[in-house]
């Protein structure tokens, strides 16, 4: 159960880098046809984000203390100490970054060149935080992964 | 004389975000750097990490409200460069600081 909503967190997070990469291209193309198309995906992307938050910071507070512990015995501390770290703290500003999205989309698009490119700008974050967050939940597990390990020759 | 085509909402939010990134990243210098802040934080919810996004997202609300009311309700006198580049600036301050100060502390 505690994997399954672990692998929960990374597929929403994948979902909510893959819906603002979808609205980053919609937005090139922003027209009075796909205007409705980039709110809506916008509130999914907000959504799917607060999802991940909730989903991730529930197993991080209930249940990353005993493999941080084990991750601190390992060789790869540096997998909790900076990039755990950096990670959970950073997720709370991207979090707002992306509930941002809606309400830029709230905008007119089409006639608007600086709404248009605020949109480009907070989607090409989403996107390239987000997978420096994914990036992140990689190392952390190796790092739990390396401290479980048997050592070399022992 | 700003020439926004953003709407007052978008303006104070995208302000927000700024200020709460850089806020959010500071809070994290100080309770990691302050023992009584932390436990004051561990108290307040089931924990630190809770509190902390509680703070964020509450002054995130608080001063998205206030300065889209600003100006006579028409949010910031900003231009759409400028605000642009403040709302990115700050967001990637506040990671830097955060990323910055686990580099060295962490």
């Amino acid at each position: 159960m505690t994997l399954a909503i672990l692998l929960l967190h990374a597929l929403t997070g994948m979902l909510f880098i893959l819906a603002a990469g979808f609205v980053f291209v919609d937005t090139l193309n922003a027209s009075a046809a796909n205007l409705e198309r980039i709110r809506t995906m916008s509130r999914l992307v907000a959504g799917l984000l607060w999802l991940t938050y909730f989903i991730g910071g529930y197993w991080y507070v209930v249940n990353y203390a005993p493999e941080k512990a084990f991750i601190m015995k390992g060789p790869w501390k540096f997998s909790h100490s900076f990039f755990m770290e950096t990670k959970e703290h950073v997720f709370l500003a991207l979090l707002l970054l992306g509930t941002l999205l809606p309400i830029i989309a709230t905008n007119d698009l089409v006639t608007s060149k600086g709404a248009r490119k605020l949109m480009l700008w907070v989607t090409t974050l989403l996107v390239l935080v987000g997978f420096g967050m994914d990036g992140a939940g990689a190392i952390i597990s190796l790092g739990a992964k390396v401290a479980l390990l048997p050592v070399a020759g022992g | 004389m700003s020439t926004s085509t953003l709407n007052a909402q978008t303006k104070g939010y995208c302000l927000s975000v700024a200020i709460t990134s850089v806020a959010s990243a500071l809070l994290v210098i100080a309770k990691e750097s302050n023992e009584g802040l932390l436990k004051f934080m561990k108290t307040v919810t089931v924990h630190h990490w809770v509190t902390h996004g509680i703070f964020n997202l509450v002054l995130f609300v608080a001063l998205g409200m206030l300065l889209a009311k600003s100006n006579n309700g028409q949010g910031p006198a900003m231009d759409d460069d400028k605000l642009i580049n403040v709302t990115v600036a700050g967001f990637l301050l506040g990671c830097a600081i955060v990323a910055g100060f686990m580099l060295i502390e962490g």
